[in-house]
């Protein structure tokens, strides 16, 4: 995965994620958790929905 | 008389020295009708501590930390994407939008997926 290693206060950055789809139909939901300095949310979990056809 | 005798040897020590708390005006066979207060006890301690020192602490070292209102946050404007309907063994490819609204570096140290 791309992703910045530092900000500085004010900056802004993007993490790039991919997700493959796999065969299974119906709804999945996948998830990436970021693991930064931060002290009130170590780590910080985003969740990737989607539904295969 | 003689009962005021017998209380007063009584409440002495078989070596005849008063009991301790027994005032020192008092004469032999004088009397003492007044209960002696009860001996003061020192509170015995529930813990394993010595009596060497209670406040004994155990610091452990900690790493130097940001204080609070200098320290980095990170927001993530959205944190629950949703690809909609996607076909089967499709890559989808996206960006995640981050930004540092703290007052000191925000270091990212991984992204793992799960």
């Amino acid at each position: 995965m791309d992703f910045p290693k530092v900000l500085l206060p004010g900056k802004a950055g993007s993490i790039k994620v991919k997700v493959e789809t796999g065969k299974n139909p119906g709804p999945h939901v996948k998830s990436v958790t970021i693991n930064s300095n931060d002290p009130t949310q170590p780590k910080l979990q985003v969740d990737l929905a989607f539904e295969v056809k | 008389m003689p009962l005021l005798l017998a209380v007063a040897m009584s409440a002495c020590s078989p070596g005849g020295e008063p009991p301790p708390g027994a005032r020192a005006s008092q004469q032999d066979g004088a009397s003492t009708t007044s209960p002696q207060p009860p001996a003061v006890q020192q509170p015995v301690a529930a813990t394993a501590q010595t009596s060497q020192s209670a406040t004994t602490a155990v610091v452990t070292p900690q790493p130097p930390s940001v204080p609070p209102a200098n320290a980095p946050i990170l927001q993530v404007p959205v944190t629950k994407i949703d690809f909609g309907k996607q076909p089967k063994d499709k890559t989808i490819t996206r960006e995640i939008a981050l930004r540092n609204v703290g007052k000191s570096e925000l270091k990212i140290e991984s992204v793992v997926p799960s």
